[in-house]
């Protein structure tokens, strides 16, 4: 635990040197523009059941730039959301960007203080640094296995995907699906289903914990 | 952009259009975000599609011109399709593309006005290593002193 408490320090200070360089922008979360960061929401929210409120745990939420596509995309629908990341400075940028705002909360830390019904959590296993990959890998588990205990119904995660070639790109964390699907299916006891092909090098796993066994 | 936008940030912002369109998992991903968020469309301006795709001047001080360039002057020129200005060519030749069932790589640089004072756009080879058909589109500047 004090080795994944090293992780998270490293990671903290990496996003808050971020968002000073860029502000609350999709840059100040590493992603390459609004549109790419949207079409990673699409993907994740395609776990949630939009016909009737739930509510919503955003593991790495950085600035909060869900809740503004929640409002834009999804304007009817009853969301009570709560935005967790490790950065102070991400979390003071949400709290000043979506002042006002009901329903949208926001909280320092690495581990949601509720269970809601989902949890997405986007981009936040992509950024290994100089992480040694078993230890990356550690800490991919911590946090499938949190969002698996804090959310009732299933939690949505992306990955980025090897490159044809099998090259590695210094200091991102690129994964097989069938590894964490594996350890959601096998080590969590849950549904995976894996969405690709949407145009980016990568998946995203919607896990669903209310499934028939 | 002749006038109206320095040459570092035309080299500038030229360079992000054609990193973002080239060919292989670049014109994909534009293809998939076009198919999920109409990207180009003759609903909103130019502009607006590059600020959707991050596409601007890394100078702050250039881009109040590149956005005067994208969403005024282009409307000032003609096309090759008749009765059609050249930023709403650009916008058509980029929606037709990524909404093609086979997007090509898309390759976007200036002419001189002197040789065609129209926005142009055809398909044909890069000025690249790539041998892929691309796309071309062709703005005409004229240089200043």
């Amino acid at each position: 635990m004090d080795t994944l408490r090293s992780v998270h320090a490293r990671i903290e200070a990496y996003y808050a040197d971020k968002i000073s360089r860029h502000g609350a922008s999709p840059r100040g979360v590493d992603w390459t523009c609004t549109a790419t960061q949207q079409l990673r929401f699409v993907q994740l929210l395609k776990l949630c059941d939009f016909s009737q409120p739930f509510s919503l745990n955003d593991v790495g939420c950085g600035y909060g730039a869900l809740v503004g596509f929640l409002a834009w995309r999804h304007p009817e629908a009853e969301v009570d959301y709560l935005g967790v990341d490790l950065s102070p400075a991400m979390i003071s940028r949400a709290r000043r960007r979506h002042r006002g705002t009901p329903g949208r909360r926001f909280v320092v830390g690495n581990d949601s203080p509720r269970v809601a019904d989902y949890a997405v959590a986007s981009g936040v296993m992509n950024v290994m640094l100089d992480h040694p990959r078993d230890l990356w890998e550690e800490f991919v588990a911590d946090t499938l296995r949190r969002m698996h205990a804090s959310s009732r119904r299933g939690f949505a995660v992306n990955f980025m995907a090897e490159r044809r070639d099998g090259t590695a790109t210094e200091g991102l964390y690129r994964a097989d699906p069938a590894r964490w699907t594996s350890f959601c299916q096998q080590t969590l006891g849950c549904a995976v289903e894996v969405v690709g092909g949407y145009g980016m090098r990568e998946f995203t796993l919607l896990v669903r914990l209310d499934h028939e066994p | 952009m002749g006038g109206l936008v320095s040459d570092s940030a035309t080299r500038d912002v030229i360079g992000k259009i054609n990193e973002r369109f080239e060919a292989g998992e670049s014109i994909a991903e534009m293809a998939a975000l076009q198919r999920e968020f109409k990207i180009f469309s003759s609903e909103h301006g130019l502009h607006r599609s590059w600020q959707l795709l991050n596409i601007k001047a890394s100078d702050p001080a250039e881009r109040p011109r590149w956005h005067h360039w994208t969403d005024r002057y282009l409307r000032t020129l003609p096309s090759d399709l008749e009765g059609v200005n050249g930023h709403d060519r650009l916008v058509k030749a980029f929606q037709e593309n990524l909404e093609s069932p086979n997007p090509l790589p898309m390759f976007y640089k200036h002419h001189l006005d002197s040789d065609d004072h129209r926005v142009l756009v055809t398909r044909g080879h890069a000025a690249l290593h790539s041998t892929a058909e691309h796309i071309v589109i062709s703005v005409p500047i004229i240089p200043v002193r």
